[in-house]
């Protein structure tokens, strides 16, 4: 069908619009609805007292758990195992602090950091800034450019506050007031995290090192904070990248307003839907399994990252600019990239695909869960 | 690779076994701290299982395409040996502040380790292979090799090991390493040791702080034996290069590990079997197989150059190889400084 410019650009508008209303059509409808049902959204309710401080304060019976998938970290070695996985999260903040519970199976108990023994952690990862219009970290310790501060629990409580730019630059943050309380029983961990809030206005008050704001939270967009997780099995000898990490989700401090935009651009809304069918036969002829493992691929190639779980690790935006700017994001193994005019190229040319062909291999990857 | 590469060399010939060098190492650096199952040098018998138990076959290194090679980490009870605890107290009446409670003349227990069931490194020291007569082995120092393609260093995603431009030193940076032993699993001689008290990795330093004065580690320093040559690979007055380079009879140890390692050793002559009737052949006791299998091809050529040389000084001619090897003084030995070294 041929199109003139201008018609596109009508077309394009009135699908943004038709689309804008869509989230507000529903009467009465929360804007927050759409990534609510895409399984995105972790509700954190707030209580009028302390918030709670170990996994067996009573001040977590009110909050409601999200189920979060948890996925083998696969795209660099050392890699985990293959296996999904589940953590149960809860999420209450108080006037000062911001708690919040996580609950995962583990049969075999791992308590030492010693030879050959690595202790069960867990982990939460939150980019240090966010907003309308800013690309989410890389989920993976983040990317150099968008820095990440995480907050790692191992067994023992012994918990550590660092930031990271990408794969295997962990370093401490300054970070005050972190408590963290671990209990297991019966074949599941129960962790407690509490973190100070300074005031309910902002989530401001995690400070970066040297007292200033490095990791700061656009108060603007307060209300929706993304965060991810990861566990760590230390009977399997689980640690670094070898873990289980969940994709990008959004804390949603119920009592605060986030902003219209920034919800909007968090929604996988391209141009016309895509089609997986499309895609996973585009897929075929390009021959991406030369060089990613998916399923379907017979080989096991590692040329490039192993995309078996792209769609639960991934959101798709990412998944896009992975394949029209594949530079912008590189995972950072040297098989990954080349070095040209000392600047990192990812071997994946750039683009590689037209837009539409893009989209369509996206919805296809989302299914790749 | 480094500007500059330290190296050392071992005279298997000349080596007893004493264990000095050990306890130069234990006291200098590994006696306290988390250290205490740590053998930063070690000294085995082969053929053995080595210390930690079974190292040859616990893989890392590369292959042959120079991909890392998957390698197990050691475990302290079966292949480290957990540092025992004895009943000193209960035994000798010796507490930590000296003479506790006097005996009484009754039976007292015996002295012994707290745990029933041990394992120490070196519990196969002297046992070596083969039947009386012909029975054999040799002792084998081992120190951290520092390689100038170290498995270590290539293990580590935090790239948190690093190899020093001005003399090749490898190191484990203590303010990176946060304690996830790829590089314990990847080393292929297992020279880089976990430290449970402080949550890292620690391993042979060379004595860089000596070394940086000039002097050579303690190891090479207390040897008895003086069977240790410590010295610049590119440093053509050194013994280390005369060995290596010119003579060519010092060689690494287990090459097919692929990390080029920067400890050579002079393969051991041993003395010859006897045959049935109690006669001396000349086959040599410590079989070829078991040498070129430590030291590659070039073994059979280095032990033949050993005896020619060795019988043209026992037949009063001269050989600098020999004279090499003898290692008359301590600044002939160590070269990492043009200064007379202090020694003997």
């Amino acid at each position: 069908m041929m199109m003139t410019r201008a018609f596109g650009y009508i077309y394009a508008i009135t699908t943004a619009l038709l689309f804008t209303a869509q989230l507000a059509s529903v009467a009465g409808a929360d804007p927050l609805d759409e990534p609510g049902k895409s399984g995105e959204l972790i509700v954190a309710s707030m209580t009028n007292g302390a918030a709670p401080e170990s996994p067996d304060d009573p001040a977590w019976s009110g909050a409601g758990f999200a189920n979060i998938e948890l996925y083998p970290q696969i795209s660099v070695q050392p890699a985990s195992a293959p296996g999904k996985s589940e953590v149960k999260i809860k999420a209450v903040y108080s006037a000062g602090e911001l708690a919040i519970y996580a609950e995962w199976k583990d049969d075999q108990p791992s308590l030492k950091h010693d030879i050959g023994k690595f202790p069960d952690s867990f982990a939460i990862e939150f980019p240090f800034s966010f907003g309308a219009g800013k690309r989410l970290p890389y989920i993976g310790m983040g990317d150099p450019g968008q820095p990440v501060a995480v907050i790692l629990w191992k067994a023992g409580d012994k918990v550590e506050t660092l930031e990271a730019e990408g794969f295997g630059s962990l370093t401490p943050m300054a970070l005050d007031g972190v408590k963290a309380k671990g209990v297991w029983r019966d074949g599941v961990w129960r962790v407690t995290i509490t973190l100070k809030l300074a005031g309910l206005a902002g989530l401001a008050g995690l400070a970066g090192k040297d007292g200033g704001s490095k990791f700061s939270i656009d108060p603007a967009n307060s209300g929706l904070l993304p965060v991810a997780f990861a566990v760590w099995r230390g009977d399997k000898q689980e640690r670094d990248g070898k873990k289980s990490l969940s994709s990008w989700k959004f804390l949603r401090f119920t009592g605060a307003a986030p902003d219209p935009e920034y919800i909007k651009s968090l929604a996988w809304a391209p141009e016309g839907k895509g089609d997986a069918k499309k895609g996973k036969a585009l897929m075929i002829s390009a021959g991406c399994a030369d060089c990613h493992t998916y399923p379907g691929s017979k080989e096991k190639p590692t040329d490039g990252p192993n995309l078996t779980f792209a769609g639960g690790i991934h959101r798709p935006q990412y998944l896009l600019d992975s394949m029209l700017r594949p530079s912008l994001v590189i995972v950072p193994k040297s098989e990954y990239y080349t070095i040209e005019e000392g600047k990192k190229e990812s071997i994946m040319p750039d683009p590689y695909f037209t837009k539409k062909d893009a989209v369509n291999i996206v919805e296809y990857l989302r299914t790749l869960r | 690779m480094s500007k500059r590469q330290i190296a050392m060399v071992m005279d298997l010939n000349k080596c007893i076994g004493c264990q000095t060098c050990t306890m130069a190492c234990k006291t200098q650096w590994t006696n306290r701290n988390g250290r205490d199952y740590m053998y930063w040098n070690n000294v085995e018998t082969a053929p053995g299982k080595g210390y930690p138990r079974g190292w040859q076959e616990s893989g890392g290194g590369f292959n042959d395409e120079g991909e890392l090679k998957e390698g197990r980490i050691p475990s302290l009870t079966e292949d480290y040996g957990k540092p025992l605890e004895i009943n000193y107290e209960e035994a000798l009446g010796i507490g930590p502040d000296g003479p506790s409670t006097p005996w009484t003349g009754v039976t007292r227990p015996h002295l012994k380790p707290e745990d029933e069931k041990f394992t120490t490194p070196n519990w196969d020291e002297d046992e070596g292979e083969g039947e009386f007569p012909n029975s054999f082995f040799f002792y084998l120092p081992r120190i951290c090799n520092h390689c100038s393609n170290p498995a270590c260093l290539a293990s580590c995603p935090r790239k948190a090991i690093y190899k020093r431009e001005e003399d090749g030193i490898v190191l484990v940076d203590q303010s990176r390493c946060r304690g996830y032993q790829h590089c314990v699993a990847g080393c292929p001689y297992k020279k880089v040791y976990f430290n449970p008290m402080f949550s890292r990795s620690e391993k042979c330093i060379f004595c860089y702080p000596r070394v940086e004065q000039g002097k050579p580690p303690a190891c090479a320093k207390q040897c008895p034996g003086r069977i240790r040559f410590v010295g610049y690979l590119d440093d053509e007055a050194s013994p280390v290069y005369a060995l290596v380079k010119k003579w060519k009879v010092a060689v690494p140890l287990r090459p097919d590990f692929g990390t080029q390692p920067n400890v050579y050793y002079v393969p051991p002559l041993s003395p010859p079997k006897y045959d049935e009737q109690g006669r001396l052949t000349d086959k040599p006791r410590i079989p070829i197989k078991l040498l070129t299998g430590l030291f590659g091809p070039e073994t059979p050529r280095i032990l033949e150059t050993l005896k020619i040389e060795r019988e043209k000084k026992k037949r009063g001619e001269p050989s600098e190889l020999m004279d090499t090897l003898i290692a008359y003084r301590h600044d002939e030995m160590f070269t990492i400084t043009d200064e007379e070294e202090q020694g003997f």
